[in-house]
Formats: C-alpha cells, structure tokens, sequence
C-alpha cells in the first residue's frame, strides 16, 4: 500500500524558507500537492478545508506555535503524519513531541536531502527513526517504570519488535503472513495496551520496557 | 580696686571676643548665628552701661531688667529657628508679655525682676535640651564638636542654669540675713564669661567651617 | 558673717558640683552622639553594600536575559534562514545537472552553510544553554570542555562525585567555569587545561588548572571578565582563590562554592 501522489502541507513563518522549501519539496517524486501557512493556525485552517497526508512544520512561529499545533492536528486528524523541523534539538523537547505523538522529528542543521527520507518514513512506516530521535530515546531506555504492568500477546510482541525494526505495515503482513487489516487491529491493541499515540511511542515503550535495544554502534 | 567691679570688668571684656568673630562674618552667617552676634552686642552694651551706673552711684536694675528680657527674645529665636514649634512661639508671647507687665507693674523696673529671670531661664533650659534632643535623635553632623548650635545650647544651659541657682540661693540669703551680697555679681559675671567663651566656641567653629 | 562666709562656700561648693555634673552631661552628651554616629555610619555603609549588591545581581540577572534573548534570535532567525538557503541550494542541485568548478562551488557552498548553522547553535548554546535546566551543571561543564577540547588545547574534565545541580545558582557557576576557560584559551598560551568538579557535602570545589604563562592580575587583561567572575562568586557567597600553582608553571584556579540550595 505505497502512496504516491502526497499532499503536503508546510508550515513556516518565515517566507523565504518557505519558497525554498515548496521548490525543494515539488522536486520529491512521490509529492503531487504542496500548500503552505505560516503559522499553526493558518495550518489547521487549511487541513480543516482538507486533511493532507503529512504536515512539516517548524516550533517557533507567532500565533500559533508548532508544539500547539501538533498537538491540536494529532487529536482531530490521527491519520495526519507530522514531521517537525525546528532548530530546537533538546533532548527534553524532543521527549516532550513524541509524548504529543509526532511521527518525525528533522533538525534543521541537517541535510535538505533528508527531508525526502524523513517524509516518506513518516507515511510508509508512520515514524522516522534518525540520530536525534535515537539519542533522545537511549536516555529514556535507561530508566525503566515498573508501575504498571503491561501483557502482551506473542504475536502482538512479535508486530512491535518488527515495528521498532523500521518494516513497513505491508512487508510486517507479508513476513506474518496475515492481512494488512490483521495488522493494524494487532497494532491498534499494542497503542492501546502501551497508552501510546503512534509507532514513536511503541518505540519508546519497547525501549522503556526492554523489549527491544538498538544495536550497539 | 573692687573685686566686684574686677569681675564687672573682665566680664563686660569677655564679649570683646564673641563680638569680634561675629562682626567678621556677620555678612555670611546663618540668621541663628547673626542673632547670637546681636546677643553677644547687647550683652556687652548692657554690662558698660551698667559699670557706668553703678561707677556714678545709679541703680542698675531698670537697665538690666530690660538686658534679661532682650536676652529671652533673641535666644529664644536662635532656638525657634531650629525648633519651629507653634506652641513655643505661643508660650513666647504669653512670657514676653508677662515680663513686661513684670517691669512696669509687679516688680517694677527699679528692683531685681525676679520672676522674669526664673520663667525665662527655665524655658530656655527647657528649650536647650530640646534642641539637643533634637541633634541626638536626628544625626544632623557627622563630628557634633564642630557644629556651631551645639555649643550655643551649651552655653545657654550652663549660663541659665547657673544664674538660676544663684538667684534662687541668694533670696533664701536675703530672707536669712539682709544685706548687700556682692558676692553674687562675682559669680554671676563668672557666669556671664563662661557664657561668652561658649558663644565664642561657637561662632569659632562657625568661622572656622565656613572659611573651608 | 561666720554665717555668711559658710553660705558662700556652700553656693561655691554646691555650684561647682552643679557644673562638674553639667560639664560631665554635655561631654556625656558628645560621646553618645558619636557613638549613635558611628553605629548609624556603619548601618549606612551595610544598606549601601546590599544595594550595591542587589544591583550588581540586577545586573547579572539583565545580561543573563540578554543572552538569552539574543541567543533565542540567532538561534530561531539565523538558523532557519540557514536552513532556507540550504534547501534552495539543494534545489539548484536537484534541478541543474552541476559540473565541474558549479560542483564544487556548490560543495563549498553547502559546507560553508554548515557551517554557518554550526557556529550559530554553538554561539546560541554559549549564550545561552537552554538545555542547562535539563542538563544540569555537570553535563553543561562536561559539554564546554568537549566542545573546545582540541581545539589548540586539550581539556581534561573530572568529576568527583556527582550531583544534579540545575538552578540560578548553578548557572553562576557555570558562567563563571566559561569566563575562566575562555580566559585560559585566549591569554594563557596554554596546552592543556585540567578542569575538575568535586562534589562534597554541602560544598562544591571548582578547580581549573593550566600549563601557560601564569596569572598576572596586574596585567589587565581580563579585567571586565575577572570581575564579572569576582562578582559572581560573591553572589554565590564563594571563595575564589587565584594563583600560581606551587609546583610547576601555569595558573590555578580554586573555587569553593556553598551549595545549599535544598536547605533554607
């Protein structure tokens, strides 16, 4: 279930980057649709009028700040994948996102390049797993809460390891061989299950719960 | 020569020096001060006329009767002009008014106005340690020894309190036994020329701080 | 006359008593007002010192917003700009077949925008550590030192004990740890610099030790730097003590900074 043909929505308030960025963006195969805000309430205007398939968008912006803004978008349009470019790369900050349930997370000292990566991560396998949002997570990983106790299935263990492993919803069904539809009712019960939002959460609760470690650079 | 008219007149010469150092900074002086020059002028004239009398055969008392209630008034105006009370320019009034009834009708000119001397010399007094009350609560100098004011209230709370142990003592000498007591003048112009050295103090400091 | 004669002894003695008491009130009166005189002086002088050290703290306080302010600019502004000239280079890239010296151009142009991002988030970090709250002085100390070890110096960091110390008062002492590094780096001509962090009960010890040409507070130098420092640690109530270090050459730096920031 590749998509191609993406809407995306931009949302900057500075204009320069803005024009770069929706040139920089028309150049990705798979985009077909671009609009832009500049700001977090221009933003939600324009996915009220029509839901996208993914935003990115930067923390700093007058009117409506990019944290309000994911936050708002994560609870009225769940399917709308959010990638964050700030400069901002505090761990804390990057903790505070992925509580919100962003999909991504780009630092702007990064490669405009990376961007095309990030996006298609977000949409084929609902999170992008880069250097930041890894070290972000490690510290997490080391202090483990043994308040609640949480049971899962075999199968339901088997879909998280294979989710935090980076595969995408079609290539999990193949490799279990089970229906797409099986899948995401198995996913569904693991978000539940883990109080989580999105596949960043899974990640973070499987690192948290020894579940699943990155493998040692 | 007369011990008594000595003493009359090295005090009448005692103000020789006060004079001096308030007529050379007469111009730039506080009003407080320009009224202690007065004072100390007054004094002096008082004390000359009166050796004159006295040399001739006259009664003194009509001119020093008059000296005593010139003194209250520009004493109590050296301290009312730090004091600035409404209830002492009040008491002021009353007392001048009563000394004056006091000269021409009570005691009369021609005898010792005693209660003249007793009331004005104990509001003075009453005045001084106001005025120092004033300077302890209020810190107004760093170095106290070298305000003017200061030794000005002294001199007054010595001279007053002085003359009015003298006058006191010398009635109850005179109901005892009746006489003339000379004595008395010695130790009241003591008095009188431990007032002028203070007052002196005083507008030394003043000179010497203004000449900075 | 017997009579007489004892009366005026008696005024002479009774007056002479009456004026000695006098004397003594008045000279009484000048010591006590000396006294008061003196104690007052020195309230004065402690209310004069609290202002001026309150207003020193206003002071710190205002270039500490300072910083941040600025930091938040160059930070926020700068570096999203950056990051837009990046994306239109990266567009020309995508669009235009390069070749040759455009190739390389364009290399050197991304290179210098990395750059460029580079010194804006460690100018922003230097003015202002945001992340000092979460990082705490350790972690913030530990950064510093990395982030100039090498750089025509090697800095060694060490760390006796450990602690999580993140307030105001902490971030005094991590500003005067950064003046006293950049101290060290621009006028010690030094090659290697030891900077440690010992935490004992109740009490901190900064030391920073390097192998220059040695401290000389005469020189000027520093000057606004070192009372920077110098106000500081009164602030934090430290005891600074700079000097040469008794064996070989260089300069020693010994800070014993009170911790008590959970009590009182």
């Amino acid at each position: 279930m590749i998509r191609n043909k993406l809407k995306i929505y931009l949302a900057d308030d500075h204009t320069v980057v803005r024009k770069g960025m929706i040139r920089l963006l028309s150049t990705f195969d798979r985009v077909s649709e671009i609009r832009d805000a500049s700001n977090g309430k221009e933003l939600i205007a324009q996915i009220e009028k029509s839901e996208p398939d993914a935003v990115i968008m930067d923390v700093e912006m007058p009117v409506m700040g990019g944290v309000d803004a994911a936050k708002y978008i994560a609870q009225h349009y769940p399917e709308v994948k959010i990638l964050i470019l700030t400069m901002h790369t505090e761990e804390v900050f990057i903790h505070k996102l992925m509580d919100i349930g962003i999909h991504g997370f780009l630092s702007k000292a990064a490669e405009p390049s990376e961007v095309e990566l990030a996006l298609y991560s977000i949409i084929d396998r609902d999170f992008y797993r880069n250097e930041i949002v890894e070290r972000a997570l490690k510290k997490i990983s080391a202090q483990v809460e043994e308040n609640h106790y949480v049971r899962l299935t075999t199968r339901e263990l088997e879909i998280l390891l294979l989710i935090c492993q980076e595969y995408t919803p079609g290539e999990i069904s193949e490799r279990l061989q089970i229906s797409e539809k099986t899948f995401f009712n198995h996913r569904s019960n693991i978000l539940e299950k883990a109080e989580v939002r999105s596949n960043v959460g899974l990640l973070r609760f499987a690192l948290q719960r020894g579940y699943f470690a990155f493998a040692v650079a | 020569m007369d011990v008594t008219i000595l003493f009359a007149h090295i005090s009448s010469s005692s103000s020789i020096i006060p004079i001096i150092l308030g007529l050379v900074q007469y111009r730039r002086t506080t009003p407080d001060l320009k009224l202690i020059s007065w004072l100390v002028i007054t004094s002096a004239t008082a004390d000359v006329i009166s050796l004159m009398l006295i040399l001739n055969g006259f009664n003194t008392w009509p001119i020093a009767n008059i000296f005593v209630i010139g003194q209250f008034v520009l004493l109590f105006f050296v301290f009312d002009h730090h004091l600035k009370k409404q209830y002492l320019k009040t008491v002021f009034v009353i007392l001048v008014c009563f000394a004056l009834l006091n000269y021409l009708f009570i005691q009369t000119a021609n005898s010792f106005n005693t209660y003249t001397s007793y009331i004005t010399g104990i509001f003075l007094i009453l005045l001084a340690i106001a005025y120092l009350y004033r300077l302890m609560s209020n810190l107004v100098v760093e170095k106290i020894y070298n305000l003017p004011m200061l030794w000005i209230a002294f001199g007054t709370l010595v001279y007053f309190s002085g003359t009015l142990f003298l006058f006191l003592f010398n009635n109850y000498l005179i109901e005892h036994q009746p006489g003339n007591h000379q004595y008395m003048w010695i130790l009241h112009n003591v008095l009188n020329i431990i007032k002028n050295g203070f007052l002196a103090i005083g507008l030394w400091k003043n000179y010497k701080a203004a000449s900075y | 006359m017997e009579e007489l004669q004892s009366s005026i002894v008696l005024v002479i003695v009774l007056g002479t008593i009456g004026m000695l008491l006098l004397i003594a009130g008045m000279s009484l009166f000048i010591v006590l007002y000396q006294k008061r005189m003196l104690k007052e002086k020195k309230k004065q002088a402690e209310r004069e010192l609290e202002y001026q050290s309150q207003m020193i703290q206003m002071q710190l306080e205002s270039q500490e917003q300072e910083r941040k302010r600025i930091g938040a600019d160059l930070h926020d502004s700068l570096g999203s700009l950056l990051w837009g000239a990046k994306v239109n280079a990266s567009f020309l890239q995508r669009s235009i077949e390069l070749k040759n010296s455009a190739l390389d151009s364009y290399t050197e142009l991304n290179y210098i925008l990395d750059e460029s991002i580079n010194t804006v988030r460690r100018i922003a970090w230097d003015l202002t550590p945001d992340a000092f709250l979460y990082a705490g002085l350790s972690e913030s100390v530990r950064k510093l030192c990395n982030q100039f070890d090498g750089k025509g110096i090697k800095i060694v960091f060490n760390e006796e004990g450990a602690e999580h110390w993140n307030d105001d008062r902490a971030l005094q002492v991590f500003r005067i740890v950064q003046e006293l590094v950049s101290n060290s780096l621009k006028h010690s001509q030094a090659n290697l610099l030891h900077v440690s962090l010992s935490w004992q009960s109740g009490n901190l010890e900064v030391k920073l030790n390097d192998n220059g040409v040695g401290f000389k507070p005469d020189a000027g130098r520093n000057g606004v730097g070192l009372w920077n420092v110098e106000q500081r640690a009164r602030q934090l109530q430290a005891k600074i003590h700079i000097g040469n270090p008794p064996i070989c050459s260089g300069t020693e730096i010994v800070l014993q900074i009170p911790l008590h920031h959970d009590k009182e």
